[in-house]
């Protein structure tokens, strides 16, 4: 410590050259770091989300929701398992403790559901696996309005011309649309 | 079947010409979809019978689940949500600069607009938290000024202030942080701290000046004589800090960075004052300084020490009182202040969730959820509301994935955004009278308000409510009665608001039974019927995927078959489904089958495999700590639950306990880590326990200040707690060590000798606290109310810390060391000190 003080006093120049580049890499730092309002926080979390149409919620519990929670409980790091189901979907959060390998975990969901699904009724669609943790949140709504056209033609657009820009944005989750979607029939 | 059959894909094949390797179209799928409309579906000879003989073919939608509004019209919109690793600030930002490009993606006549955007907030709320460090700052250096009474010296002082936080961010960006609240906030706390380095070893030159030495010298010899103590000072503040690493949860990611900012910035100060400040004071400072006249500050110092010196001539009395009544008002205030995990915000959001009758259809939901927002523009005034948007419905098949962004238990749900002007007119008074309105206007109508903005969902962690208490039992309708019983009680409580289950318990249905014998005996199998009632139910897309590509767009849509819904708008269409027609015979659904009208459970909520039944509910002008227990006690005051069944208090009850939990450790463990640091530097554990005297003062302070400014105890205020009992320690320990050092000369009164000596710098680190965090403290501006907490905590505590060890911590003193004779514990025979000292 006196070393220090010495040395300082002996160097002044040096300090002050210090002092300098500390400014320049600050002013660098601040233009990289990445602003949020809270730090990075939340568990680690899978959603599976299995749907199949017109199939009542004690059909999809009894068959699919149960099978899947059966296998998720295997996986390694899993904290708890919960789900919902209703009519026509059911949605399962696998919550898992912190400090989990993620990318393993993700692997394991992925052959469980692989093994669940083979007791499940035919035309069982497989389900939508992806990992959103507790920290992400929504930041706002992309609105399409239109004076002239119908709900179908933007609907069409927004999904097809719109969606994929948007969702190659980095940092984004990019759901499809809140409305009804287009099929011909 | 037919359409199946003649609408199929098959692969292309190739063709080897020659010498070309051709491409093999063949039309097995439709290329215009109104062909399909010509598949026949009696093949072979005879009368053909087409698909346009008994459909129609249409280009449209999937039957609609779900209806999208805009300020109530129906409309599209994207959900834009961020993953959790991803900065809110520069995922709005590309938003909004690739906005143009989708534009012009779109035809002119659609406008897309990015709305809701929470980054404004995000970013005023730093800004704000910004300008409230950096007039901090201007504060604490005017008091440096004051106090020092140099312009030069007090210049050197403010110089290490932007220095040592540039030097604290460049460590932050390379230890992975973001600029958020927490790192900010930290930066905040530190400025006040952090100028004690070096205002510290700019008085002690001064001393070494006024001694008459030259100024190079003099700044040598007090840097040296001074460096240890500093040392001290920054051991003790980092050690109330030290916790945070051994936390887990919500606590440590919101504890850590705020740690790592003070921690980079005090030990940035601490090496600028070692090496800046004697280098600056070399330049700047004058040769020659003149005697301060101290006339007031002497009279001022003479009065103090002459209170403390009353105080010590009683100072059991003293000791006991002081003791009786800090823990007194710990205990007290402990008990009256309520915790909540975060301060609230007013973000001018709203989101709320309404229920209407379980199994309303979506265009019912529809038209009552506008009349919501014609209530709640009547409560709020039309002008005031800037955008509304809302999700009747439940999401559609084909998108899984939306209902994680937005989940809704059937078609009698919808949820609804609501951006308001800033009115400065409590969010909690607007939704209670919209709750008020509505139940007069729209009495079939539960409301069920959520968190809105992003501070709100990111602390409720997908919790929709404040309360949620989950029944789970073996049995389910066992659960059920159960849980209705605690409803019943729960909804009597006072301040509880929007009290109801989370799922549609009672959702209408109507069940077929086929006769299977009879169904056997006209030769048709469930499996037959049951096809022929998907189609009038839902549509064929789930038993017999077909498609049709678009040449055009290069995009593949489902081929879906169905009934019209008009034609099957009561149960008794079901009945007229024909099943098989044979020799002019038709078989209907009617003949094999009955139908009765029924209800069901129309959500199922499972935890771990086990199904359990949610109580939601909000609450009104109750913080949560204190509402949750008691909830709590209501439930046990029912008595044991039945045999199998457990009720488990969910949402934010369990995230707040262990936040408490943690926080609670924390603050122990910080006092008992500066315990064993003062014991190993003073070599006694009676001084180590005369410095912790002070903090139950330091704590009932900012708890009190906490209580009367009607803040909570959360986070952010038990942060400020901690910070103020380094704060407090930092100076107990510049009094101790003097006082000690007066004992070892043996003076008669080593206590009275040392406060006098001491008071200044005492005074002076904590006014300069206080000013640095009155700005944030105020919590001027938007956000300013998420980091108000932290800076009243931290003056609380300051205020109480420079009462205690002003006029207590000499009476702790004189009583546990001071009157005794110095006797150093070293057992070293070489050393002079030691009493096992012998001449070799």
């Amino acid at each position: 410590m006196i070393k220090l003080i010495i040395s300082a006093l002996r160097k002044p120049i040096t300090v002050m050259v210090t002092l300098l580049a500390i400014v320049f890499f600050a002013v660098l730092s601040i233009r990289n770091m990445s602003v949020d309002i809270f730090p990075k926080l939340g568990t680690p979390t899978i959603y599976v989300a299995q749907t199949y149409g017109g199939l009542a919620p004690n059909q999809i519990e009894g068959f699919m929701t149960s099978y899947y929670e059966y296998h998720f409980l295997y996986i390694n790091g899993i904290k708890e398992v919960e789900s919902k189901t209703i009519q026509g979907v059911s949605l399962m959060k696998l919550i898992f403790h912190e400090g989990t390998d993620m990318s393993q975990a993700l692997a394991e969901v992925v052959a469980q559901v692989n093994r669940s699904r083979a007791f499940m009724p035919p035309g069982t669609v497989p389900p939508f696996i992806t990992r959103f943790d507790g920290g992400g949140a929504p930041v706002g709504q992309l609105v399409f309005s239109s004076e002239t056209r119908s709900l179908g033609e933007i609907q069409d657009l927004a999904l097809f011309k719109v969606r994929p820009k948007f969702a190659s944005i980095p940092g984004v989750s990019a759901p499809p649309l809140l409305e009804e979607t287009s099929v011909l029939y | 079947m037919a359409i199946a059959k003649n609408n199929t894909i098959s692969p292309a094949g190739n063709i080897r010409t020659a010498d070309k390797l051709l491409i093999a179209n063949q039309n097995t799928v439709v290329s215009n979809i109104q062909e399909l409309a010509n598949i026949p579906l009696k093949m072979g000879s005879g009368p053909s019978v087409y698909v346009k003989d008994v459909a129609e073919v249409q280009n449209g939608s999937d039957v609609a689940s779900g209806y999208a509004l805009i300020n109530g019209s129906r409309s599209v919109y994207i959900p834009v949500t961020k993953r959790a690793s991803a900065s809110t600030w520069d995922v709005v930002k590309r938003i909004k600069a690739s906005l143009p490009e989708m534009q012009a993606a779109v035809p002119d006549d659609i406008k897309v607009s990015y709305e809701f955007d929470q980054s404004g907030y995000v970013i005023n709320s730093l800004k704000n938290l910004s300008f409230e460090g950096a007039l901090g700052a201007v504060l604490t250096g005017l008091m440096v000024l004051l106090f020092l009474g140099d312009r030069r010296s007090a210049l050197i002082v403010i110089l290490t202030i932007p220095l040592a936080i540039l030097s604290a961010v460049v460590c932050l960006y390379l230890a992975g942080q973001s600029i958020n609240i927490m790192t900010l906030g930290g930066l905040a706390l530190a400025i006040g701290i952090l100028v004690d380095e070096s205002t510290v070893t700019i008085e002690n030159i001064h001393r070494h000046q006024e001694m008459g030495k030259k100024k190079g010298r003099a700044i040598l010899d007090a840097c040296k004589e001074i460096a240890l103590p500093k040392l001290l000072i920054l051991t003790s503040i980092l050690a109330v800090f030290v916790p945070s690493f051994f936390m887990t949860g919500t606590p440590r990611a919101m504890f850590l960075p705020l740690t790592l900012a003070v921690g980079f910035a005090m030990i940035a100060s601490f090496l600028l004052s070692q090496t800046m400040v004697p280098i600056l004071s070399n330049w700047f400072l004058k040769d020659h300084i003149t005697q301060n006249k101290e006339g007031k500050f002497q009279q001022f110092r003479n009065r103090v020490v002459g209170y403390t010196k009353g105080i010590t001539n009683r100072s059991k009395w003293a000791i006991g009182i002081y003791l009786i009544t800090t823990i007194a008002m710990l205990a007290v205030l402990w008990q009256s202040t309520g915790t909540e995990i975060f301060p609230k915000v007013n973000s001018g959001q709203l989101q709320v969730r309404l229920r209407m009758p379980d199994g309303t259809r979506i265009e019912n939901t529809e038209r009552k959820t506008k009349q919501f927002l014609e209530v709640v523009n009547e409560v709020v005034g039309k002008e005031n509301v800037e955008i509304t948007s809302a999700f009747v419905g439940i999401q559609p098949p084909s998108y899984p994935v939306n209902t994680i962004f937005l989940w809704t238990g059937g078609p009698h749900e919808a949820v609804i955004k609501i951006k308001l002007q800033q009115t400065g007119k409590p969010l909690d008074e607007i939704k209670e009278n919209i709750r008020k309105k509505v139940t007069e206007i729209i009495p079939e109508m539960q409301l069920s308000f959520e968190p809105a903005d992003l501070v709100d969902q990111v602390m409720s962690q997908g919790a929709n409510t404040s309360v949620e208490i989950a029944v789970q039992g073996k049995n389910l309708s066992e659960s059920r009665k159960y849980a209705q019983e605690i409803k019943d009680r729960v909804q009597t409580v006072s301040f509880m608001r929007d009290v109801q289950f989370g799922i549609p318990l009672n959702y209408p249905s109507i069940d077929l039974q086929y006769d299977r014998v009879r169904a056997g005996q006209l030769g048709l199998t469930i499996e037959d019927i049951s096809r022929s009632v998907t189609a009038s139910t839902s549509s064929s897309r789930f038993t017999q995927p077909n498609y049709w590509l678009d040449a055009g767009s290069g995009n593949a849509y489902q081929v879906q078959v169905e009934f019209p819904q008009y034609m099957v708008d009561q149960p008794d269409d079901v009945e007229k489904v024909p099943l098989k027609s044979e020799n002019g015979k038709t078989v209907y659904v009617g003949d094999v089958s009955k139908w009765e009208p029924s209800t069901m459970i129309g959500e199922y909520d499972r935890l771990n495999q086990q199904r359990f039944i949610t109580i939601t509910g909000n609450l009104h002008n109750k913080d949560l700590g204190s509402a949750i227990k008691t909830l709590k006690d209501e439930v046990n005051a029912m008595g044991e639950p039945p045999e199998g069944m457990s009720v488990k208090f969910r949402g934010l009850a369990e995230p707040l306990s262990q936040t408490f939990d943690e926080l609670s450790t924390g603050l122990l463990l910080a006092v008992a880590v500066i315990f064993l640091l003062l014991a190993a530097n003073f070599q006694s554990f009676r001084l180590s326990f005369a410095v912790l005297s002070t903090i139950p003062a330091v704590v009932a302070g900012s708890f009190l200040l906490i209580w009367i400014s009607g803040n909570t105890l959360n986070i952010q205020s038990f942060m400020g707690s901690i910070m103020a009992i380094g704060v407090a320690v930092a100076n107990a320990i510049l009094f101790v060590t003097i006082a000690e050092h007066y004992r070892k000369e043996q003076k008669q009164n080593p206590h009275l000798e040392g406060i006098k000596d001491r008071l200044r710098p005492i005074l002076m680190t904590s006014i300069a606290m206080i000013a640095g965090m009155l700005p944030m403290a105020l919590g001027l501006g938007e956000g300013g109310e998420q980091t108000a907490p932290l800076g009243i905590a931290v003056i609380g505590g300051l205020l109480f810390s420079v009462f205690a060890t002003v006029f207590i911590l000499p009476s702790v003193y004189w009583q546990v060391s001071g009157r005794r004779l110095y006797k150093s514990p070293s057992l070293d025979p070489d050393d002079e000190q030691s009493t096992y000292f012998e001449q070799q």
